[in-house]
């Protein structure tokens, strides 16, 4: 039966090839753009290294504390890192990561280059998965400590070494000696909490204080553990230092840490995480009722053609459902091929157009397992069944309601 | 001739209704596109009262030194050793330090202060700054003079700026104008007027809002405060690059040295960048083209049809003496009838939905109309510009349905009947 459904829409298709292509271009058109936006989402939020724990890493990343003059706001600060978060028990580690643009060079040299310097305590590595091309990253020891030690990424070790031995090398960051121990892969700053240029033990240096912490849980069912546990932080230093208020940001789970909207206190983040799904749905509903209404029209032209086609398939016996399911299945070969070209475009477009999408550099690279994924391949599914129930379903429905005489003298008034 | 074009339509109501229902729905997302579109240009082409052609910012660091180290330095004396060098580099005619004081930072500090002579209390605006700020950006002194800011004299000296209507005081809102102004007065200090600036915006797509300028003095460190140069055209070519290279090791001071130079306009670019305007413009470009191709699509597919159902009825038109011309013009013609119809329903919806502010609760970006200063008047633009764009599209997509139309013989047209 299927077979015969497709060996017609092909048919039709051959038939009536202008308006064929217009259907598929339309369709395609509006897929593309539907998955330009589910691709750059599931880039930004799918777990993979070296973020491979974004399913269950929650962060905080501002912080509130007023007292009876002042009301001073701004990312974490370590002696909060330091005498509160670092000692919270529900999640299994708590990392910190702050960034700094500085200038590095050889040791002895004047040349330098100005690199993205990320300072992080040692449990980054474990919530992290890095590929380290050679050496180790720095332990809990050495950062607390703060031992000058430092992790480079490739490509920075070939821009200041040339090709030289890095390992074990001395690289001044901002005119301080530091000894390189790991060298690792470059990373996409698509991963906005692991990319960098070097990585050092937060402990090493002065001027890092815009810090954000990261926390790793076991379970997403301890998340309601850890939402009370910093709850009580924010009482306990209330109780430390008498006349002050600490709020802290979060916990956020990694979608809402991605949402750039400002928001404090949980009532605000669900306003603006509503605004933005409201957003997001009214983009999705344009995208699709705006070229169903106009194929609508196209899917109504072509089914009244065949009115005399479906009065004589009536006529022979088939139902009111065989009518309308072959429309719809018909229409629906058009609606996937338009689709498929609509995914590679798609592609196509997240790749152009990456400094605008997704806020990054036009050199650098992209995980591909965000865009083969089964959520990707779904969601393209689900949005080709709706374009063509929402374009042939109203013409559909009607030719397969005419009765056998009106279909047969095709008048369908 | 409107009553022969509303029949043909009422005769096609089947397929209209689709067109008529895109149209609507194309027009409402084009007219909240348009209406952003409008703001960004109208606050662009508005003065933003400050020059940033030729003007660098220098961004200095501090060596890994102790806290102390650096608080217990003499700041003024570093301020004035470091102006001093920048100034001897050939090509520089100006420099300031600011604090919340440059465009395109998103810094901004405003107080509590009361303002004489009526002893209002309201939340101004204020930018701490030396004297050569109104230099370096070629800030218009409208009356009186500078404050000399090393001058320890002129300490409690200010200069005033106004708002879009010339007043000074919150934003929005302010009541008193600017030469009314007797005195500022803050929690420590009570201000004197030397003099007052033209009118100025943080960015272009920000308000004019009042703002008061007082002497930056060294109170902070130097790595905290905003440094700005103003070079001479004829010395900017390739100057980020060049000072950076000459003046690096030229210019450590204590502790600090030189770590960046940065051009404004690539300031102001990445400022558009963070505050997402680039992102909003970008996307209401692709909705746009998105939507231009479905009215495209929409519109060919549609006539093309039609034009096949009515052979006999062209053909018989033509028989009976309608030229082609006739012919194309009664196509053309039926199409904006259709647009026009559309609009009407669309700008109801829009005017409403504007007016409900949904807008806030679908996070839409929605060109703030006290920023431009702007009423009535620009839903009158926004009706115009969408309809003459749609109606544009709508035309060239037309044009190939009715060519196919005019071109029907007459006697093969009627020969179907």
């Amino acid at each position: 039966m299927l077979k015969i459904y497709f060996k017609q829409a092909i048919e039709m298709l051959k038939q009536d090839t202008f308006t064929g292509i217009i259907a598929i271009v339309g369709t395609a058109l509006a897929i593309m753009m539907i998955m330009s936006i589910i691709v750059v989402d599931e880039v930004r939020n799918i777990s993979v290294a070296p973020e491979s724990n974004r399913s269950h890493t929650y962060y905080i990343r501002y912080q509130i504390v007023k007292d009876s003059m002042w009301r001073n706001s701004g990312f974490i600060e370590y002696g909060i890192y330091h005498d509160y978060l670092s000692a919270l028990s529900t999640p299994e580690y708590v990392a910190l990561v702050a960034m700094n643009t500085l200038p590095v060079g050889k040791e002895g040299e004047d040349e330098t280059v100005n690199a993205k310097v990320k300072a992080t305590d040692a449990s980054f590595w474990k919530i992290m998965s890095f590929s380290f091309i050679e050496g180790k990253p720095y332990g809990r020891e050495e950062f607390e400590s703060g031992v000058a030690q430092a992790v480079v990424s490739d490509k920075l070790a070939k821009a200041v070494f040339k090709g030289q031995e890095v390992l074990g090398q001395t690289l001044m960051i901002n005119y301080v000696p530091y000894r390189v121990t790991g060298i690792v892969k470059d990373i996409s700053p698509v991963f906005r909490s692991a990319s960098g240029d070097v990585w050092i033990p937060a402990t090493s240096q002065e001027g890092f204080d815009e810090y954000a912490v990261l926390m790793l849980l076991r379970n997403r069912s301890d998340f309601r553990e850890l939402e009370q546990e910093i709850r009580n932080v924010e009482k306990k230093y209330g109780i430390n230092n008498t006349g002050k208020e600490l709020t802290l940001r979060g916990p956020d789970a990694h979608r809402e840490d991605a949402v750039s909207a400002y928001y404090i206190t949980k009532e605000e983040k669900d306003a603006a995480l509503t605004a933005q799904y409201r957003k997001q749905l009214l983009i999705f509903l344009i995208l699709l009722l705006v070229p169903a209404v106009n194929l609508s029209g196209l899917s109504f032209s072509r089914i009244k053609k065949r009115t005399a086609e479906t009065g004589v398939r009536k006529a022979f016996g088939a139902r009111k459902h065989n009518i309308l399911m072959q429309a719809l299945f018909e229409n629906l070969i058009t609606s996937l091929t338009g689709g498929i070209i609509g995914l590679v475009l798609s592609y196509l477009a997240v790749f152009q157009l990456k400094t605008w999408l997704l806020k990054i550099p036009a050199d650098s690279s992209l995980p591909g397992e965000a865009f083969i994924s089964f959520p990707v391949f779904a969601a393209v599914f689900i949005a080709c069944v709706l374009i063509n129930l929402l374009s042939a379903g109203m013409p559909a429905w009607r030719a397969s309601g005419l009765s056998i005489v009106d279909s047969l003298n095709e008048n369908d008034n | 001739m409107i009553r022969h074009l509303f029949t043909i339509i009422w005769n096609g109501r089947k397929a209209n209704v689709w067109i008529l229902l895109e149209y609507t729905l194309v027009f409402c997302v084009l007219w909240f596109c348009i209406d952003y579109l409008v703001f960004i240009v109208k606050s662009s082409l508005e003065p933003a009262g400050f020059d940033i052609e030729h003007v660098y910012r220098l961004e200095t660091g501090a060596r890994n030194v102790a806290k102390d180290e650096i608080n217990n330095r003499d700041h003024l004396a570093d301020m004035l050793l470091f102006q001093d060098r920048v100034l001897r580099y050939p090509g520089v005619t100006s420099i300031c330090m600011g604090i919340h004081a440059f465009p395109y930072t998103g810094s901004a500090s405003w107080m509590n202060y009361t303002i004489l002579p009526d002893s209002l209390n309201e939340q101004v605006r204020v930018r701490r700054v030396t004297s050569g700020f109104f230099d370096v950006f070629k800030i218009a002194i409208k009356s009186g003079r500078v404050f000399r800011w090393e001058d320890e004299a002129e300490a409690d000296k200010t200069v005033i700026g106004p708002d879009r209507y010339n007043r000074f005081g919150k934003y929005p809102g302010a009541t008193l104008d600017i030469s009314q102004v007797g005195g500022i007065l803050s929690k420590t200090k009570e201000y004197s007027i030397t003099g007052t600036a033209g009118k100025v915006k943080e960015a272009f797509f920000d308000p004019y809002v009042s703002c008061l300028y007082v002497p930056l003095r060294g109170d902070e460190s130097l790595r905290w405060k905003q440094i700005a140069i103003r070079v001479a055209p004829e010395a900017d070519r390739d100057f980020a690059k060049r000072f950076m290279k000459e003046m690096k090791s030229r210019l450590e001071t204590g502790p600090y040295y030189l770590s960046a130079v940065t051009s404004f306009r690539d300031i102001k670019a990445a400022y558009m960048e963070e505050r997402g305007i680039s992102d909003r413009l970008n996307s209401i470009y692709a909705i746009i083209t998105f939507l231009v191709i479905n009215i495209f699509l929409g519109i060919v597919g549609t006539f093309r049809y039609r034009t096949q159902a009515r052979r006999s009825e062209i053909g018989l038109r033509i028989a009976m003496g309608a030229t082609r011309r006739d012919v194309r013009r009664m196509m053309f013609l039926e199409t904006l009838f259709l647009l026009f119809i559309a609009s009407i329903i669309a700008v109801s919806i829009c005017i409403n939905i504007g007016l409900s502010e949904v807008s806030g609760a679908f996070d839409v970006p929605v060109g703030d109309r006290a920023v431009t200063g702007s009423g009535v008047e620009q839903d009158f633009l926004n009706y115009l510009l969408a309809f003459l764009f749609s109606g544009a599209v709508s035309l060239l997509a037309v044009w190939y349905p009715t060519y196919q139309a005019s071109i029907i013989p007459p006697a093969a047209a009627l020969h179907e009947e």
